[in-house]
């Protein structure tokens, strides 16, 4: 699926890889391709805008931590970005509702 | 900085930490998809070039970041109306003088009341996230509307106001005033400028 295929559902996303546990942008990206089955052709780039877009929103909180002499910017999810991330998936699955009963018919 | 990170960089405009830092974070994650290439094989050219393909376009990339820069500076500019603003017409009130200053002096005092105001009350909104995403040309617009009545205001108000009338903090609230409408115009043209990269 490409980046259209999934357009405005990136943030979404993120956060489900998020709720895994803390990652930097890489691991989130190589986590995003894996949890796909290798299907999501993302611009892996647009991952760190989003990322600071998340945290403007106050659904991530962002740290710079140093780990084995290399500086990472590290996310988490906060309680704002589980509330979010619970309509991003009802708004998914809405969506599918409808996109499966006019496809269907 | 890789070729790839360069591009994203080049235009981009706004709060240089943010930018830095915003940058930096990408580079990290670039040099890994290089380092991941050259583990599996290529060289590191060929690696990059990957890694660049797999980012995707520059510009979209860069598109993306300026908006975020967009939103710091509109915010930073806004908290700037909102702390420099008042104080600047608090301290022609406190140190203005007092007295008869006739109808013309008076209806241009109001006029430049009412563009701080404006600058300020839209500050305000930006402040709140009750404005979307044209915040920064809009905080940009008021604060440079505001400082531009202020500036052509004062010097109507020098050229028709009675001498005998000039207040003995005029050099100390020129002073300040100088000090206080250039920081607002340099918050507010930066907000221009993030605003036009980002359109």
């Amino acid at each position: 699926m490409d980046a259209d295929g999934i357009h405005g559902q990136l943030d979404t996303l993120i956060l489900a890889t998020l709720k895994r546990g803390e990652a930097h942008g890489y691991a989130i990206i190589t986590a995003l391709r894996e949890h796909s089955g290798e299907r999501l052709d993302l611009p892996s780039g647009t991952v760190y805008p989003a990322l600071r877009r998340l945290e403007r929103a106050g659904h991530v909180s962002g740290k710079w931590t140093q780990s084995s002499g290399r500086r990472r910017r590290v996310y988490a999810i906060t309680d704002d970005g589980l509330t979010a991330l619970d309509k991003g998936r009802q708004s998914w699955l809405t969506l599918r509702e409808v996109m499966t009963a006019v496809l269907g018919t | 900085m890789s070729d790839y990170v360069e591009a994203v960089a080049r235009p981009l405009r706004g709060p240089r930490r943010l930018r830095a830092d915003m940058l930096a974070e990408l580079a990290d994650g670039f040099d890994e998809a290089v380092a991941e290439g050259v583990t599996s094989g290529l060289d590191r050219t060929e690696a990059a070039g990957r890694a660049a393909e797999a980012f995707g376009p520059a510009r979209a990339v860069a598109a993306e970041f300026q908006r975020e820069l967009e939103a710091a500076q509109a915010r930073r500019t806004a908290w700037t109306l909102l702390a420099v603003l008042p104080a600047m017409t608090i301290l022609w009130d406190l140190f203005g003088g007092e007295g008869e200053t006739g109808l013309a002096v008076t209806l241009l005092a109001r006029v430049i009341d009412t563009a701080t105001a404006a600058a300020f009350v839209t500050a305000a909104l930006v402040i709140a996230g009750r404005v979307g995403s044209r915040a920064a040309s809009l905080c940009g617009a008021s604060g440079l509307a505001s400082i531009g009545a202020a500036l052509a205001g004062s010097v109507a108000i020098m050229l028709i106001a009675d001498p005998a009338g000039t207040p003995a903090a005029l050099p100390f609230l020129a002073a300040a005033s100088a000090a206080g409408s250039a920081w607002v115009a340099a918050s507010s043209l930066r907000a221009l400028r993030a605003a036009r990269a980002a359109a």
